[in-house]
Order: structure tokens, then sequence, then C-alpha cells
């Protein structure tokens, strides 16, 4: 770069070899023996809400890029209303179940369209796979027989609210698979908090674990693990373990199988993608504190998002602290968040709230657990270095 | 519920659940003027939380043995608590001038500030004449009732200030569009941090 | 000329100058009131009244103000204002006054009405300090309902005053509920800010372009986008 302006940036600022491409692409491989298992599972909904996440985030990325660069103006627009009123016109038209496939169809010709520009010769869209990460998580924890326009809406939340709008990648604050589930919560709790796909028995001797067939039940008598858990009060949980390891099909996309999770999160530790800080501490502190207050901790670690949370969104490089210290600190608070959640309030899952907390609060953390630059004496880093 | 549990629960409510500028975005105006940088963010804090607790204990006794006895709370309650915050501010800014001169330098503009700091007077306005707030504990706050309340709620500020602080800071490097640039993101990231307060929505059933 | 001095006086609140969304006062009411129209609408009305009066009040009385103890005594005008603003809305519409809740008295401490009083009306005649208040209260209003349609529209589907549904996009529309919550009331705002910013800034590139051609300059020095 021949610029002799000085960029002011955030630090980090000592560089690696590696890029994000190459990151993204290890964290895409980890997710995908989990993905695999779920379309296994769960059918042509579950690769569905998958599709329809991955997509759309990388549209919407490429929009942004797209406005935010002046490139294209015209066509971008024009993509982007078609996006729009394709579904809304598909379902006032009464082709409302044409409409996911035309909208993934015209996305995907944009998506397509933008590739093929880059051969031309034009500024080209990098995709360095961030896009891909966010929607896969967001897809990744939904319910399996959510509406279509779910994880349309959520990615296009997930990358808009929660990562461009803050000026791209590495800017946000705030996890976007977890923004977007927050407020698609928030907005449609009728869809995100039903949609399971199909109970698990507690009585492992009946045949719940061969239970990977379509049997459609009606969704509202379906409870996931941790419902059963809080409404029996915690007795015999045991029986939960080997599906929630392996064949959990009353959850979410994501925690279908808690092995294939644990096995993703160790790719990417032996890869040196994440630290083992947050994972370990995360989990770590949930189990001590399920033991203090009487609950199952492998239960409480295995249920719920908790290792998705724990592995793939509270390691996300952006949204925790950058210091080894600091993300300590940040793995047991959201660890001890998530339990405080999980026990103490009516919500269905704590990962979610505690995770975006703490991400609130990483800005802090890094402020103030700064290393110590060599040769100042004193207290150092802290609030009053400035 | 014994006294130690609700002293608890209200303390929890006020800061978290019921978090005066992300839930109930009372004061909000300070927290966009004052959050550009930290020395003032941690300033106004303890600044509020002063006058909170003071004004807080003034209102609750006006209320109790003054305005109610006398049958005119209803409609002098506004600027009976106005007054007295604003003359508390006044007496206590002459005060710490004469007493304590570097510490009203520090705190500057802040003191008179907290005068229209909206928080000070909805915290005063509910320990004396509850209603408002539509919290799920039955709430005739006694006094330390209300210390407790009040406490939580100035804690509350300032966790919420101090952490949008830290926030700003950082955003303000970003690469924006220009018609977001500084204000409406801020909005954004606060309807973001206000989003994550939500989760403690229900906590302990409040 | 005098008229045109009395209509910048006017206007200059309800864009320009907007308190809402240039001068950034008086947020705390506008986030939490503009879940509905209806209620939207009543505010406005409220803090119109509030403002104005109090603003030609304290112009009058500016003679006999001693600069030490303003602020209680703007204040013991205001509350008087939003007393009768408090006991009439309690009187007449109860179930707006309910729903308003705490923010009637904390209109009191309304930035706005206090900042204009100090920052305005102690220093201007009492013609210019009513339509200023003026001004700024139908500014106020406009962002109000502005943000309370975007928010109750596509919050519930539909607007409803006084119990009667004015318009609704029909029983099918799934309606995003995070609009009117909390944070759908700051993400509402800030897009509505930054939207009023687009809009200046496309104005001003125009003007900047008209100038520049009508400068006969040939550099072509358009705005950069």
């Amino acid at each position: 770069m021949a610029d002799v302006r000085l960029t002011v940036s955030v630090s980090p600022h000592i560089r690696s070899g590696e890029t994000t491409q190459d990151i993204m692409k290890w964290v895409l491989i980890a997710l995908l023996p989990t993905a695999v298992r779920a379309a296994t599972l769960f059918g042509f909904t579950g690769v569905s809400v998958m599709a329809i996440g991955v997509v759309t985030a990388l549209f919407c990325e490429v929009i942004w890029h797209n406005l935010r660069v002046g490139k294209g103006r015209s066509r971008t627009w024009g993509a982007l209303a078609a996006s729009l009123v394709v579904p809304a016109g598909a379902s006032f038209a009464g082709l409302g179940t044409a409409a996911p496939i035309l909208t993934t169809a015209v996305m995907l010709a944009f998506i397509a369209c933008e590739v093929w520009m880059k051969r031309k010769g034009e500024a080209p869209h990098v995709f360095d796979g961030s896009a891909a990460v966010t929607g896969l998580l967001l897809a990744l924890v939904l319910p399996p027989r959510v509406p279509w326009w779910i994880p349309f809406v959520g990615s296009f939340v997930a990358i808009s609210l929660g990562k461009e709008i803050f000026g791209g990648l590495g800017y946000n604050v705030f996890n976007p698979a977890l923004v977007a589930r927050a407020i698609l919560l928030l907005s449609w709790p009728r869809y995100i908090t039903a949609g399971w796909f199909k109970a698990l028995s507690v009585d492992i001797t009946a045949s719940a674990t061969s239970a990977a067939t379509n049997a459609a039940v009606d969704a509202t008598s379906i409870a996931t693990p941790l419902a059963v858990a809080r409404a029996t009060g915690g007795a015999g949980l045991a029986g939960f373990y080997l599906p929630l390891l392996w064949e959990n099909t009353a959850g979410c996309v994501g925690e279908v199988s808690g092995l294939l999770l644990l096995i993703g999160g160790g790719i990417l530790i032996w890869k040196r993608i994440i630290g083992w800080e947050i994972p370990v501490t995360y989990l770590g502190t949930m189990a001590v504190l399920s033991l203090a207050l009487g609950l199952d901790p492998v239960f409480q670690v295995l249920a719920g998002g908790a290792l998705l949370g724990a592995i793939f969104m509270a390691t996300d490089y952006v949204t925790s602290p950058v210091t080894s210290k600091g993300r300590l600190v940040f793995g047991v608070m959201c660890g001890a968040l998530t339990m405080i959640l999980r026990v103490y309030s009516k919500a269905p899952e704590g990962v979610t709230s505690a995770i975006l907390f703490m991400n609130m609060l990483t800005p802090l953390i890094d402020r103030s657990l700064r290393p110590r630059p060599f040769g100042v004496g004193g207290s150092g880093g802290g609030k009053n270095a400035r | 519920m014994g006294e130690l549990q609700r002293y608890f629960l209200i303390f929890l409510g006020a800061l978290l659940v019921y978090n005066i500028l992300l839930i109930r975005f009372i004061a909000l105006c300070s927290f966009f003027g004052i959050s550009t940088s930290m020395e003032t963010s941690i300033g106004m804090s303890l600044a509020v939380i002063f006058v909170m607790m003071v004004s807080s204990t003034l209102s609750w006794g006006l209320w109790n043995y003054i305005l109610v006895p006398l049958g005119v709370g209803e409609f002098l309650y506004i600027p009976v608590f106005i007054l007295v915050i604003a003359s508390f501010v006044q007496l206590e800014e002459m005060f710490i001038r004469k007493t304590a001169p570097t510490l009203y330098r520090a705190m500057g503009i802040f003191l008179p500030l907290i005068t229209t700091n909206c928080a000070v007077l909805a915290a005063a306005t509910e320990v004396a004449k509850p209603g408002f707030l539509k919290m799920s504990i039955a709430y005739n706050y006694t006094l330390p009732e209300a210390w407790v309340y009040t406490f939580g709620v100035a804690l509350g500020y300032s966790v919420a200030l101090i952490i949008f602080t830290a926030i700003r800071e950082r955003i303000d490097f970003a690469p924006v569009p220009k018609a977001l640039k500084g204000y409406p993101l801020a909005f954004i990231a606060s309807a973001l941090m206000s989003l994550a307060f939500t989760g403690f929505s229900g906590l302990l059933g409040l | 000329m005098e008229v045109e001095r009395m209509l910048g006086d006017l206007t200059r609140g309800v864009i320009k100058e907007n308190a809402l969304l240039k001068l950034m006062i008086g947020l705390c009411s506008a986030l939490a009131v503009s879940v509905k129209v209806e209620n939207a609408l009543f505010m406005g009305m409220a803090v119109i009244f509030v403002l104005t009066s109090s603003n030609i009040v304290i112009s009058l009385i500016r003679p006999v103000t001693p600069h030490n103890i303003r602020i209680p005594i703007f204040i013991v005008v205001v509350s008087t204002f939003v007393t009768i603003v408090d006991l009439s809305l309690r009187a007449y519409f109860p179930v707006i006054y309910a729903r308003l809740g705490v923010w009637i008295p904390l209109i009191v401490v309304n930035c706005m009405i206090l900042g204009r009083a100090e920052a305005f009306a102690y220093k201007n005649g009492v013609v210019a300090s009513a339509l200023d208040g003026l001004g700024m209260g139908v500014g106020y209003t406009l962002v109000l309902l502005v943000m309370g349609f975007i928010r109750e529209f596509i919050g519930t589907g539909s607007i409803t005053m006084n119990g009667n549904v004015l318009f609704s996009l029909g029983a099918g529309f799934e309606a995003p509920t995070f609009m009117i919550t909390f944070p759908g009331a700051f993400l509402t705002f800030g897009l509505v800010q930054a939207g009023l910013n687009k809009y200046e800034e496309m104005m001003n590139e125009r003007a900047a372009r008209r100038r520049t051609s009508a400068r006969g300059s040939g550099t072509g020095v358009g705005a950069g986008a």
C-alpha cells in the first residue's frame, strides 16, 4: 500500500499469515459433520433451513458490498427488490409454497451474476466465507420446522444489523447470528420456541434412538430435553445422554449431535483457529455451577445450545476479548450467566442472552485487561491509562 | 419472603431486569451526550449515584411525612420533588466547590446537568409514589427498600453508561456509511445492547 | 425582515434543528412513547402545549428572574403546565394517561423543555419564544408520529386509534413484534435519523452541484459519493 496516511485501527496489530478465508474455511469444515447429521435426521426441512440461511447471508453480504463500494447500484437495488417482491407476490398470488424456491433462485442468480462479473474484471466481491459461516450458524440455532422466511429474514438481519451496519467484518460488537436469533425470538416467538421435530422419550429402552424417520408429530406437544428437565425436576436425565450426543431430534438444527460438535471444536482447537480458553471455561463453569445447584452437570453441558454456543459462537474473534486472561474471564462469565438464566428465569435457553451480554462487555474487558507494556511501571493498563 | 430476599429482588430488578437506561429509556439524553469518553462517563456515574441516593431519601421523607399527611401529594409532587433535587444539587455544588475544589473541577459540568437527569426524578418519584414501574413485587417502599431500589437504579445507569462508552470508543473507528456515522450508529448499538438486557426479563420472577 | 425572522423561528425546530434528531434532546420520552401512533399524538400535543406555554411565561418574566436561581424558577413554571396536562389527561383520557404513565411528570425534566427555556426563551422576546416553542413541539411531534407509525404498523400490522382500526395489513401478516419492543425503538430511531442524514446529504450534494454548474467551472467537481 503506497498510502502514507496513517490508519487508525483497533488492536490487535500483529499479523500472522492466516487470511480470513483460511479461518472461515476451517470453521465450515468443523461445522460440516453437524450439518450433515442434521440433514440426515431432519431431511428436506433441515436442509432447506440451512440452505436458505447460507444463501441469504451471502446475498445480503454482496448487496452491502456493492452499495458500499458504489458498484452496480441499479442491479443491486433491483436484486434486493426482487428478493423481497418475489416472495410477497408469490404469497399474494397463492403460490405460497413456491415462494422459498423462487426467492432462493433469485438470490442465487444474483450471486452467480456477481461471481461472473469477477471474471469480467470488475472489482469483485471477495467471499471470505464469514457470511456463509454466519448464515450456517444462524440456521443451526433455529428449530428445524420453521417457516422458510424465518431463516430468510434472520440472515438479512444477521448480516445487516449484526455486521455490515457497523462497518463490516471486524467492527461488529455482537455476534451476528445471535443478534438475529434474539431479534427473531422477540419478533415471532411462536416459531422459534416450537417447530421441534420429534420428542425424545426419557426411557431409553424405548426405541428413541431409532427415531430418524419423518414422523410428523404435533409441534405443540413436543418438548426439548431442557424443557423436559425443567418439568420433571431433573430426575432420570441420564437417559438423555446418548441421544444428546448422537441423535437429538428435539432441538435446534445444530443440537443434533453433541459428539460431532465436540469433534468440530477439537478440529478448531487443533488447527489453532480458536483458543481453548473460552470453550473450556464456559463449559467448565456450567458444569461446576450445575453441581453446586444440584443439577446434572453432564446433561446441562450437553443440552440446549451450550456446546454450539461455547465452541462456535462465543469464540468469534471479533466479539470476544483479545487477551488470554480476558478470554478466561469471558468464558467463566458466559457459563455463569447461562446457568443463572437457565435456572432462575423463565427463558427457554440462556446461551443466546449470556453470549450477547458478554459480547457487550468485551470492549470493557479488553480495555481493563490490557497487558502491561514492557517497561511501564506501576499498575499499567486499566481505565486510567489514557 | 424474607426481608433480605426482598432487598435482593428489588436490587436486581432495578439494576438488570428493568434497567433504567436500556429497558425504560429514562435519562437517554445524558446517555448519548456523555458516553463519548470514559472519564466523563465515570464522573457522571459517580455523581448520579450520589445525587440519586440523597434525593430519593429526601423525596421519600417529604412524601410520607409532609405531602401525604397534608393531602396535597397528588398534584404537588412534581414541583416539590424537582425543586428538592434542584436545590440539593445547587447546595451540593456550592459545598463541593468550597471543600473539595479538585473534585469540583473534575466533575465540572455534570453537577448542574444532573438536575435535568430524568433518572434522578424518576427514581425519586418511584420510591415515594410507586405505581409507574410495574415490577411484580409489591411496592410501598420502606426507607431501606427505597435505598436498595435507588442504588440498583443508579448502578444500572452507571453500568449501562460505562459499557456503552466502551462500545462507542470501539465503533468510532469503523468505516460506516456517512449517513449512519455518529449518532445513528450509536442508536443501533444501543438497540443491540437493549436486546442483550431483555434476556434478563423474567429473571427470578420479576 | 420581521416576518422572515418569525417564520425562521417557527420552522427551525421542525427539521433543520429538530430537537430529537439534531439537537438530541427529549429522547427519553420519544422512544418510550412511540409504540402507538395514538400515544405519540397525545404526547406530542402535551409537549407542544407545555413547551409553548412555558416558553411564553419564561420569556415574560425575564426581567424579574435572577440568573443564579433561574433553573428552579423554570422548573416551577414548567411543572405548573405539566400538572395541568397531568390532571386533564387523568380526567378526560384515563386510558391514554395510564399508557403514558411516568412520562407525563417526566415532561418537566424533558431536556427539550428546559433546554429551550434556557437557550431561547430566557434570551428572547415573547413572540419569538412562542413561535420557537411551537416549532420545536411540532418537530418533536412529527418525529414521534413517524416513529409511532413505523413501529405500530410493522410491529402489529395495523394502526388502531381509540379502538378503531384505521388500516391494517390483514391477519395473514406475521408482524415482527420486535418493533414494538424497546430495542426496536432504538433501532427505528437510529434508522430515522440515518434517513434524515441521507436526505440532507443528497440535498447538499444537489445544491453543491447546482452551485458549481452555476459558477460555470468546468472542472466537473461533483460531490463525491
